[in-house]
């Protein structure tokens, strides 16, 4: 039972980080077309600057957060301006060759910058202690951020789906020329998205920061994202918290049950098995171009 | 939606089709033709076509003949491109279709065009960084026989046949008027040009059967001229059956054997062209349901149809 | 039938480039410095994943970001095949064989996915055969953290002596690569591809057997890859399974792209500038900046420069450095036609 409830509770954690960075890869989705194969590289960003800091001077943990993810927003306005906006008329892979582009600089600055550490980020104020639950043990700090990434995850989709902000974003991603004719100025929408994209994978990496170490590893949570998004469908918002929370619960069953040595292979399977049987996901609308 | 225009045009008295040397480069292109007109070419029973909720065509019957031109009109959305995608099967369609005896509705769509079914596209999807001529190849592929193998191990062989195929393709960019193009980069050829191109793509592998969506719309003057004696040169060496879609109505009448009327998704009439496009029913169902102008209606002509099918002339250019 | 002739594609410029590398390859392994032989040997290599990279991304228009997996395929299979007593080159066959299979299964999705969810697939993929190689390393014979070791080619001819036999070597299987890449990538399956390529829905209308081509594109651009890294199991002589990242997958499609896709010579130039950036670049730093602070700091400044390369060639010249050459020429063309027209007007 209690193997259940640290699968359950351990695997929510995770949950919660993918819910954030499959948010953050639906929104730039939904904005350019593309797949953010940089979004890894968008949460070490941040959780490398915390870290560092944290080593380093010490001091009021908010500087480093803050400046962390200025910079990580900044970045992927950037990007979006000078970069994506030029691949419109291209191939259609090219947009993601360029995100690729962006992973190497990314990774090359951040071995000059930082080297090879081994970072923990350790956030004052919160809970310590541990918290028994049906006979399992679990960590305190580590509930509260469960429930802190889970409930701004849920926040941004309710405001994006409820807020005149949120749908005026909504609506410039599923059809920018009615958008934009409805008095929605587009260009707006497409950075404010990135910047909050690249924000919100921020936010992921430097919560995973404080129960995982910040190093280069941590790139490979985004791309377990990606099976989150096709369960949840690869537009939907909703759909990209849900696909979160269920892929990183899964993951977490599978950790305690089979191993940590099948947790590729086995999130990666499920990624091709809904990826043939049932592309759209859970909710999801847009069709795949099919042959 | 009107485009009339008054404008006479000069029949091409005296002229015919080819002359005899483009005939036999013609022979050499169009070498596989059906020997027996027994069975008919193309014939299409009971189509119907759903997208979700939506029943773009339904019940639609259609007969082409070895040597017809048949031209598919209507106005928009009335299924009409939807008609030939469902031949070529690139959608999917219940129903029957039988091409020289054969019923092909239930195959892959590369063997209905290794059957012998060319096509070609509203906007010709070539391709822009290869010559005019190249293009032309990239429909030889099932006449080319050589396989990667030849390709790797084997040069001589390839160069044979893709001589061979070059002079096919040469011939139809003769035959369609481009032949001094064939070395320019596709992408900077006009539209019209490269509607020819694709149509002659659609040749070059010897179809029996052509299926050409709109070749006439995006056309110059000029163009649509050659484009209608390219049609009927084909009709008239009694090459291949055609079957299009246009909207351009002097070009249907002057060209086309048949006319089929769609609306919504049904044939709402068919016949000879006369027949169709002079029918107070036809009028009625298209010409009186699309324009509110009643006047430009009333204006429309009510004098006999051209008597002489091979000419064109006449009669003011109608478009939907 | 002399018009036809005039007007098919001219000469292609691979014979420049496999001229080119011939000179490259008798001038180093006259100079006889195992370090530059050694990178001469990495580059030729990389030509060989470059080449297949750019027939399935370039040519055919399937993207794939998976390929370092079978690289992994390749070296694997080389490993076991020596293993099981399988003498030299056929090793190199097991292993091609092996990486087409393993790239047509890979490959299945692509008969319905496309664009991006084709990459997803690939990347999906890539972590299934990393799977299966960590589990093949840690259970098989002779395995271990450290991965597999096996016989360096050419060791008995010394440390130099061997990289010189491996710069013929490598540069003859290259020189018959490049021209045979060059034949598929033309004619008629050249044709079929980049219909595919640019307008898949058309392509079934000329008679161009879709399916097939696409799995042909993912066999033979995987065999190639495998080959290769069986090759470069030879010539490390350990093969382990940390060596296969997306990092180095990434680095390839890299080649392709600042090479210019869908051209054999680009991807010849891609690969060898990409895999010398480590080298060239503290080089370049220490000429122009001063020492580096440490090592390691080369290859993250190489990582650097062929990432910004990739942005800036996607955002202004996205036929790479291809493009670049063949606008420069044009440019010269055009230039000196109008100086021979303004030189006549004047006489």
């Amino acid at each position: 039972m209690d193997r259940l409830v640290v699968s359950l509770f351990g695997g929510g954690n995770l949950g919660g980080t993918y819910a954030l960075v499959a948010l953050g890869i639906v929104l730039a989705f939904r904005a350019t077309g593309t797949f953010n194969f940089a979004h890894g590289q968008f949460m070490l960003l941040p959780a490398f600057v915390v870290g560092a800091w944290q080593a380093g001077s010490g001091g009021p943990l908010w500087i480093p957060v803050v400046e962390g993810l200025i910079m990580v927003s900044a970045l992927g306005v950037v990007f979006y301006l000078l970069v994506l906006q030029r691949t419109v008329g291209l191939l259609h892979f090219m947009g993601v060759i360029a995100t690729f582009g962006l992973a190497a600089v990314l990774d090359g600055a951040f071995l000059i910058q930082y080297g090879s550490p081994q970072y923990s980020i350790d956030v004052p104020g919160l809970p310590k202690g541990v918290v028994t639950l049906l006979g399992a043990h679990l960590s305190a700090q580590e509930l509260t951020l469960t429930a802190f990434t889970l409930v701004l995850a849920g926040l941004v989709a309710g405001a994006l789906r409820f807020t005149p902000v949120g749908i005026k974003i909504r609506a410039a991603g599923q059809d920018a020329i009615l958008a934009s004719q409805g008095g929605i100025n587009v260009r707006l929408v497409y950075v404010g998205s990135w910047a909050l994209a690249a924000a919100l994978a921020g936010v992921a990496g430097i919560v995973y920061g404080t129960s995982n170490l910040v190093n280069h590893s941590m790139v490979d949570v985004a791309l377990a994202a990606f099976p989150a998004i096709l369960i949840g469908g690869l537009d939907s918002i909703e759909g990209a918290v849900v696909g979160g929370l269920l892929v990183g619960i899964a993951q977490g069953f599978i950790a305690t049950y089979l191993g940590p040595q099948y947790l590729d292979v086995l999130t990666y399977g499920l990624l091709l098995v809904v990826m043939l049987v049932f592309p759209q996901g859970i909710l999801g609308t847009r069709t795949v171009t099919r042959v | 939606m009107a485009v009339v225009a008054l404008r006479r045009e000069e029949p091409d008295r005296g002229k015919s089709a080819v002359d005899a040397s483009m005939a036999s480069r013609l022979d050499e292109v169009f070498d596989n033709p059906l020997r027996t007109t027994d069975v008919e070419l193309l014939t299409i029973r009971d189509l119907t076509v759903r997208f979700g909720g939506l029943t773009a065509l339904s019940a639609v019957n259609i007969d082409v003949g070895h040597h017809d031109l048949v031209s598919i009109i209507g106005p928009n959305g009335a299924g009409k491109t939807t008609t030939l995608n469902a031949i070529c099967q690139l959608i999917k369609c219940t129903g029957e279709i039988h091409f020289a005896g054969r019923r092909i509705d239930r195959l892959a769509a590369w063997r209905i065009a290794a059957a012998g079914i060319g096509r070609s596209f509203q906007d010709p999807p070539l391709i822009d960084h290869y010559t005019v001529l190249e293009n032309v190849l990239c429909g030889a592929h099932q006449r080319l026989r050589y396989g990667m193998l030849h390709q790797v191990f084997w040069p001589p062989r390839v160069r044979r046949f893709e001589a061979r195929m070059a002079r096919r393709a040469m011939t139809l960019l003769d035959f369609v008027g481009l032949a001094d193009q064939a070395g320019k980069d596709a992408g900077s050829l006009s539209f019209g040009a490269r509607k020819l191109v694709d149509i002659a793509r659609a040749m070059v592998s010897g179809p029996r059967l052509l299926l050409l969506d709109e070749p006439s719309s995006g056309l110059d003057e000029a163009e649509r001229h050659s484009l209608r004696a390219i049609l009927l040169a084909l009709r008239q060496e009694k090459r291949v059956g055609i079957l299009t879609v246009d909207h351009h109505m002097d070009l249907v009448r002057s060209t086309a054997t048949h006319v089929v009327a769609l609306q919504a998704g049904e044939v709402l009439m068919a016949g000879s062209p006369a027949e169709v496009l002079d029918s107070a029913r036809f009028r009625v169902a298209i010409v009186g349901g699309s324009r509110a102008d009643e006047k430009l209606a009333a204006e429309l002509p009510n004098e006999p149809p051209p008597s002489d099918n091979d000419t064109g002339d006449g009669g003011r250019e109608e478009e939907l | 039938m002399s018009r036809a002739r005039l007007l098919v594609r001219r000469v292609p410029s691979v014979t420049w480039g496999i001229a080119l590398l011939a000179v490259m390859t008798a001038y180093y392994v006259a100079e006889a410095s195992s370090f530059h032989l050694f990178v001469l040997n990495t580059c030729l290599l990389a030509v060989i994943g470059a080449v297949a990279l750019n027939l399935l991304m370039g040519t055919a228009g399937l993207v794939s970001i998976g390929n370092s997996a079978f690289m992994a395929v390749g070296a694997f299979t080389a490993v076991w095949a020596i293993k099981s007593g399988l003498p030299f080159p056929l090793d190199l066959v097991a292993a091609a064989l092996t990486a087409a299979v393993a790239g047509v299964i890979i490959g299945l999705p692509a008969l319905r996915l496309r664009g991006l969810h084709l990459a997803l697939a690939t990347l999906a993929g890539f972590f299934i055969v990393i799977y299966f190689a960590t589990l093949y390393q840690s259970k098989g014979k002779g395995g271990g953290s450290g991965g597999f070791y096996i016989p360096v080619l050419y060791q008995q001819q010394g440390f130099i002596g061997g990289q010189q036999y491996w710069a013929w070597t490598l540069l003859v299987m290259v020189s018959l690569l490049l021209i045979g890449a060059t034949q598929l990538a033309g004619r008629r399956s050249g044709r079929a591809w980049r219909m595919i390529r640019d307008h898949e829905i058309v392509a079934h209308t000329l008679a161009i057997p879709v399916t097939r081509y696409k799995m042909l594109a993912f066999a033979i651009s995987s065999a190639l890859i495998g080959f290769q890294g069986a090759l470069a199991a030879h010539l490390s002589g350990s093969v382990g399974v940390d060596s296969f990242t997306l990092g180095l997958a990434i680095a390839y499609i890299a080649m392709v792209l600042i090479g210019g896709l869908d051209s054999v010579l680009g991807a010849v130039i891609g690969a060898f500038l990409v895999t010398a950036l480590p080298t060239l670049v503290p080089i370049f730093i220490t000429a122009v900046v001063g020492q580096l602070k440490t090592a390691s700091q080369g290859p993250a400044f190489a990582e650097i420069i062929y990432g910004l390369l990739v942005i800036v060639f996607i955002t202004s010249s996205p036929q790479g450095i291809v493009g670049l050459l063949r606008n420069l020429r044009h440019g010269a063309t055009a230039w000196a036609s109008r100086r021979g027209r303004s030189q006549a007007e004047a006489a």
